[in-house]
């Protein structure tokens, strides 16, 4: 189809996504090319360094607390990715599904979080943390992270459930399936690109956040990745870019290889769905 | 009606365990909790530890304990914890903040837990009038010294430079030199950007016959010698001897890379030159701080005050062992340990005074320089961050031409006005 496209059309097209692959990857590789880079060269600007080393990337594993924020960012971001995951998806099911008194109301009350600025709600969160007694403690950040990303979660996943036929349903309680059968059995296998999506979001944004984490968290071997990068380069006095841009090429490629992993299984589930159907 | 039921059911048990929660929470040991960025800080982690350890080995009944974050979130997470109730005793504050911390009632009057006494005997008048307030005593300074001007004396010899500028005149005169030597030299290293922009401008505005307010705290920013000072650095922008988008970070790696000849920065200058790379034995020929040139022969060199204070929270459950925490770590012990390990001068009388600090060539140099340091007028208001941010965009409107210094400098004191209204 490409093919029978005339010779401008080709042109603008390639020049397109040149631009677009610079503005994509430019980025990207100056981090790399920033982490090979002696503290002297920072401001080099050659396209290639000039004196390369792999020292930083010895540093940052060996001499720093960065694989430890890592494990921390992994458990909270891992939890609040699966518990707003599942949140979600029932929540939205049943706004979706079932008709019952104040279910507006409710789905309007699930919303609310999102009518306000997230640094205004940190000074209501950190308070009912703090009269909890949950500071710094893992939890807090997770029920912190939940609260943000449920109503994005249950509204998408809401309008989701909307799309599937009431007679998937209707056909899982003729052969004798409970709500909770149908839902694991038959609505959410079909369902899991739109669960990938909250999944992803919800962990993308607990992996991000720095405010909170910096509030609700106060030892540094409970720090998450953000904080702890930020407070292991930056400060009053010190300004190590080339460590921190090795810092975070070397935390960025879990993450990449775990959804790289994940979006096969999406991809796998989808199509089981669609053959169950 | 069943929903409803669960979900009171739900109340009703969140209500009666979150009490409980608290409860253990406050039965932990006393604890005296020292706030702020320094034990964040690489250089000055080991000696915060170590001012805390030495505290928990006394039998006080107190154990201490630091709680930290990044230097520039630090004000944020004052305010939201002193807001939230948060059992902080001793905080750390820049001098923009205390008068902030101040104004919400977050912190105490130190006037009813120091003595007057220990007070006249530890720290100089000068210093004490740091941390005033309204004529109260808010803070207690920990360190003290100007933001300085640095040169690089092996540059300045290259380039023909025989003489240390001591006007502006002659600064202007060494920046066309050392521009002519290496046009790709970084003659004068003002900051362009961010924050550190009106810091640098400061100390100019003033050297010019400016000043932001005047005594009745009238906003005089656009004052003929404010656009005269301005127009001059405009001048020094325009024949390229200031380099723009540059802050105080990316000035001092360029700096270490000996591509810059003239910069401003604190006392630690010398320390984060060798942590940048300059070799312990090229320090001396690479960074040497000097007085900022002054307008004409016989003016006072200015300089920009520059220091951490020390607060007590409101929050704190025993002010007097707060404290004696903050007497234990400006201490002539600590102190001396403090400066020999960060570079910063220590403030009371007796560390002052010791050979250490008085023999040190580099510390005698800053203390000439912070003999003439003036605070920053913006710390006199609530929104000294908010009119930092005001006064730098408008300098580097000026700076970048898309206005005259003189509607900059107009446009500065409109906005400054409205935002102190």
């Amino acid at each position: 189809m490409f093919d029978s496209r005339p010779i401008g059309f080709k042109i603008f097209f390639i020049v397109f996504f040149v631009i677009l692959a610079i503005f994509v990857f430019f980025p990207l590789y100056w981090m790399f090319n920033t982490s090979l880079k002696q503290a002297a060269d920072i401001f080099d600007y050659r396209f290639i360094p000039r004196n390369i080393t792999l020292g930083n990337f010895v540093d940052v594993v060996t001499n720093t607390k960065v694989p430890l924020f890592m494990k921390n960012s992994l458990i909270v971001a891992g939890s609040s990715c699966i518990l707003a995951t599942f949140i979600s998806a029932y929540a939205g099911y049943s706004f979706s599904k079932f008709k019952y008194r104040g279910r507006r109301l409710l789905m309007l009350l699930f919303l609310s979080a999102q009518l306000f600025p997230y640094a205004i709600l940190l000074l209501t969160i950190y308070q009912i943390i703090n009269f909890a007694g949950l500071r710094d403690s893992y939890l807090s950040l997770v029920l912190a992270y939940i609260t943000f990303t449920l109503p994005i979660g249950t509204l998408t996943l809401k309008n989701y459930f909307d799309q599937i036929p009431n007679s998937i349903i209707e056909s899982g309680k003729i052969d004798g399936a409970g709500t909770l059968r149908i839902m694991h059995s038959l609505i959410f296998p079909i369902s899991l690109p739109g669960l990938a999506v909250i999944a992803i979001y919800s962990f993308i944004w607990a992996w991000n956040d720095v405010l909170y984490s910096l509030t609700l968290i106060t030892s540094s071997e409970k720090r998450t990745l953000a904080p702890g990068l930020i407070l292991t380069y930056f400060g009053e006095f010190q300004s190590s870019w080339n460590s921190m841009m090795t810092a975070a090429i070397l935390v960025s490629i879990p993450v990449a290889v775990i959804f790289i992993l994940s979006q096969k299984m999406f991809i796998q589930g989808l199509t089981s769905g669609a053959v169950k159907g | 009606m069943k929903i409803a039921k669960v979900v009171s059911l739900m109340l009703c048990i969140m209500l009666t365990a979150l009490p409980l929660f608290s409860q253990a929470a406050e039965e932990k040991p006393q604890e005296i909790v020292f706030a702020g960025w320094a034990g964040e800080e690489a250089n000055s982690r080991p000696i915060i530890d170590e001012m805390i350890d030495t505290w928990n080995a006394k039998d006080t009944g107190y154990t201490a304990k630091w709680v930290g974050w990044p230097w520039d979130k630090t004000f944020e997470q004052l305010i939201i914890r002193t807001e939230g109730g948060e059992a902080l005793d001793v905080l750390q504050v820049g001098f923009s903040w205390a008068l902030a911390m101040d104004e919400m009632d977050g912190v105490l009057e130190l006037s009813d837990v120091f003595d007057k006494q220990w007070l006249e005997e530890n720290f100089e008048e000068s210093a004490l009038s740091a941390g005033m307030i309204d004529g109260e005593l808010k803070a207690l300074p920990w360190t003290l010294a100007s933001i300085g001007t640095l040169y690089n004396p092996t540059i300045l010899e290259a380039a023909g430079v025989t003489k240390i500028p001591q006007t502006t005149a002659e600064f202007e005169s060494a920046l066309a030199k050392i521009k002519a030597y290496d046009p790709s030299l970084i003659a004068y290293g003002f900051c362009t950007k961010g924050t550190t922009l009106t810091a640098d401008f400061l100390p100019w505005l003033w050297t010019f016959g400016g000043a932001v307010f005047d005594e009745a705290g009238n906003v005089t920013i656009d004052s003929a010698e404010a656009v005269k000072a301005l127009t001059w650095l405009k001048s020094l922008a325009d024949k390229g001897y200031i380099q723009m988008d540059m802050d105080r970070f990316d000035l001092r790696t360029i700096y270490a890379r000996k591509q810059v000849a003239f910069y401003h920065d604190a006392i630690m200058a010398e320390g984060i030159a060798a942590t940048n790379g300059v070799p312990e034995n090229e320090l001396a020929s690479t960074i040497q701080p000097m007085l900022l040139p002054v307008l004409k022969a016989g003016d006072a060199p200015q300089s920009s005050l520059w220091g951490h204070l020390l607060q007590i929270s409101r929050n704190t459950a025993d002010k007097q062992q707060a404290a004696d925490f903050i007497k234990h770590i400006v201490g002539e012990e600590m102190s001396l340990k403090y400066f020999a390990k960060t570079g910063m001068l220590p403030v009371i009388k007796k560390a002052m005074a010791n050979p250490m600090v008085q023999n040190d060539e580099w510390s005698s140099k800053w203390v000439e320089i912070t003999k003439y340091g003036k605070m920053s007028e913006l710390n006199a208001y609530a929104q000294a961050d908010e009119l930092t941010k005001i006064i730098a965009e408008e300098l580097q409107a000026a700076l970048i031409s898309s206005k005259t210094p003189a509607v900059a400098m107009k446009d500065a004191k409109t906005r400054i006005e409205g935002a102190i209204r």
